[in-house]
């Protein structure tokens, strides 16, 4: 294969996986929204796994070229290098890569999760760093040669897209951190909730002289978030046979909850929906301004100063581009467009007055290796 | 032909394809055809030496004189420019009624298919001369682009400064297809000044003196040419009239040396110059002005310069930026 055709198809996948990456991370939130089954969940989850690593290993092997050209600062600074390291090397490293030991470690019902991992993946979640960096990788749209005519165009409306989405980036994750309004913050909520209903129980069993588990299980049948009760003389309540629990409940969808003498196991998966639609709802707020530059921006432009650059750059260098420039009167002051007044109004009479002074010139635009190639041709 | 006697049918394919391969050349290839020729040739002419070697070897033409392969290629070429250049010349002239001519003549009324015949040869005589036909490009690009239909029409709809000026035939009606008939003939006609016709020149010129269409002065000089111009077409063109001809000559002339009753001859003068350089321009940027548009914007600019009349020039500027010519 060409090197040539491998380069279209590396040009051309990219695009492809990126806009596959995004499309993973909204169905990864509708998934939890809509509380699909777990397998759908982890599948989504591995899939998220692979794209954060395939990111990750085209940010290196770009680096390493890069470097290799001693381009590096360049590539970093002016070719989106830093929009490719943080949508990438980050999410893997502080939230796939432990999130996916955890899920080989640990079965659903236990759910054990190591507390460095945990303190790792509870400030990443807090403050939604993988949804908000994987959206991020929308910028790298931008990049997409033959989006538009113009290199100016491209590159501006880059520069433009890409400082919205990093400044709404930037601002979703510090208003996540700040109000704590995530899935840690809710689990923690929540189980000092069930924390105190318990104290609350065994005191009420104590003083009236009650049978505990008669008062706990009486008291929280109806409580539809409870799955499981776990007594400490062995004896259990389940709302949910094991393959139930197993097929709806993956490590992170409940909680568990210590107390004198029982355990409970406690459904989150309302606040993790809660969770998914703000997180939905962010996704389009990071990928809104990203199309409307894109798009729109861009278009806008292109008609107002890539095209007219583009236009003085015809007119000043090719004989035959003899065409004026459209100057509106609400641009008519801007600096490009009194430059087009001028190209219009003195330049181009000028040119034609030269063009048709000039005699026919004695160059051709034909050569001799041109006619020879006809015997090449057979 | 003779040639097609003369030589093998595999002789001529090669040459049609060498030809064809010359155009090709991207250089060539984004001029229209007639421009192309004049490249061509030219490039043929200044470098017939190296190029006679190349047609001997044999991946050209071995079994052909270099003169023999040359005068193909030039019979090729005209080949090609006559068909892609001279349709809607003739689409013109054979479909037209130009008996309105007569009530303008002088010679009484002659047979429109005969007037009409007798023109198409004389252009037909005019296009076969190679440095004529090079000059020809704005005449076959005004009938190309229908230019002068368009421009008409709209100065006969708006009925401003220049459909004052040219109404002034008053033997002839004022209606569109007339007047557009009639500045079509005036434009076919105008090619003349370039043609040699012995004894015109000589009469009117003399040897080192300025030429028609190069000078604008010497309105003696001027006269004189058209003079011995219409002596001789008058016989060639029976039917068109005198003034109609000498219309033709002054359209290569600027506005301030024309009378007022010349208006026709500003007006072709204006269309030929906006043609001159016309080509399909391939336009990336939807800031531009049209051509037509963008010509005669410029032209405004330059019309004491060039010799354009202002007032029409700002006229036909409000026709091309309404209809975004």
């Amino acid at each position: 294969m060409s090197s040539m055709v491998k380069r279209k198809i590396f040009q051309n996948l990219i695009p492809a996986v990126i806009i596959l990456s995004l499309l993973q991370n909204f169905i990864n939130e509708y998934a939890a929204f809509v509380m699909w089954s777990t397998v759908a969940i982890t599948v989504l989850f591995c899939a998220g796994v692979v794209f954060d690593l395939f990111f990750s290993v085209e940010f290196i092997v770009k680096s390493l070229k890069a470097a290799k050209r001693k381009e590096f600062i360049s590539y970093m600074k002016y070719k989106n290098g830093w929009v490719d390291l943080i949508s990438s090397l980050p999410v893997l490293i502080l939230y796939s890569v432990p999130f996916f030991c955890i899920l080989l470690k640990s079965n659903a019902q236990s759910g054990t999760i190591s507390p460095l991992a945990f303190e790792i993946l509870s400030v990443v979640t807090t403050i939604r760093l993988p949804l908000v960096l994987r959206s991020i990788r929308v910028v790298k749209l931008y990049g997409i040669t033959g989006l538009h005519n113009s290199e100016m165009t491209r590159h501006h409306t880059s520069a433009a897209g890409t400082m919205a989405v990093i400044t709404a980036a930037v601002v979703i994750m510090l208003w996540s951190g700040i109000t704590g309004f995530s899935d840690p913050e809710g689990n923690n909520k929540r189980s000092t909730e069930y924390s105190r209903l318990l104290v609350e129980l065994e005191s009420a069993a104590t003083l009236n002289n009650l049978d505990f588990r008669e008062l706990c299980e009486n008291t929280l049948i109806s409580d539809h978030r409870l799955i499981k009760i776990n007594y400490n003389d062995g004896k259990r309540y389940e709302k949910l046979s094991e393959s139930e629990f197993s097929k709806y409940y993956n490590s992170g969808d409940y909680i568990k909850v210590s107390g004198k003498l029982c355990s409970l196991t406690v459904s989150v998966k309302d606040l993790k929906r809660e969770n998914a639609r703000l997180n939905m709802l962010i996704f389009f707020i990071l990928l809104g301004p990203a199309v409307a530059f894109m798009l729109l921006y861009s278009r806008h432009f292109s008609l107002t100063v890539s095209d007219v650059a583009g236009a003085l750059n015809s007119g000043f260098r090719k004989r035959d581009y003899n065409l004026m420039i459209k100057i509106k009167n609400e641009y008519k002051e801007e600096e490009l467009y009194r430059l087009a007044q001028f190209y219009n109004d003195v330049y181009l009479p000028a040119k034609l007055r030269k063009r048709d002074m000039k005699k026919e010139g004695s160059g051709s635009p034909i050569t001799m290796d041109a006619v020879k190639e006809f015997d090449e041709k057979g | 032909m003779v040639q097609a006697r003369r030589y093998s049918n595999s002789e001529l394919h090669r040459i049609k394809e060498f030809t064809g391969h010359l155009f090709e050349i991207p250089s060539i290839k984004k001029e229209p055809l007639l421009i192309g020729e004049r490249l061509i040739i030219n490039f043929i002419e200044k470098n017939i030496q190296e190029l006679s070697v190349i047609f001997k070897t044999p991946g050209f033409f071995p079994d052909l004189g270099p003169a023999e392969a040359v005068e193909l290629i030039f019979d090729d070429i005209y080949d090609r420019v006559y068909a892609s250049s001279l349709q809607p010349i003739n689409s013109f002239l054979d479909n037209t009624d130009l008996s309105f001519f007569d009530r303008l003549s002088e010679t009484g009324i002659v047979d429109d298919m005969h007037r009409r015949r007798k023109l198409h040869d004389f252009v037909l005589t005019l296009f076969r001369d190679r440095e004529v036909r090079y000059r020809m490009y704005p005449v076959i690009a005004i009938f190309r682009y229908n230019a002068a239909d368009r421009y008409m029409s709209e100065i006969f709809n708006r009925r401003g400064y220049i459909y004052k000026e040219i109404t002034r035939f008053d033997r002839i009606n004022t209606d569109t297809d007339t007047y557009i008939s009639l500045i079509k003939v005036i434009i076919l006609l105008r090619s003349v000044v370039y043609y040699r016709i012995d004894g015109v020149y000589e009469e009117a010129v003399p040897p080192g003196a300025v030429k028609i269409p190069d000078a604008a002065a010497e309105t003696e000089c001027v006269n004189r040419y058209t003079d011995g111009l219409i002596r001789y077409l008058t016989s060639k063109l029976p039917g068109i009239p005198a003034g109609i001809i000498r219309l033709g000559v002054k359209s290569h002339l600027p506005a301030d040396k024309l009378d007022e009753g010349d208006s026709l001859a500003k007006l072709v003068f204006i269309l030929c110059s906006m043609f001159q350089y016309y080509r399909d321009a391939e336009n990336p940027y939807r800031v531009n002005e049209p051509a037509e548009k963008s010509w005669l914007g410029i032209a405004k600019h330059n019309s004491g310069y060039a010799g354009y009349d202002r007032d029409m020039i700002d006229s036909l500027y409000l026709i091309a930026e309404d209809n975004n010519w």
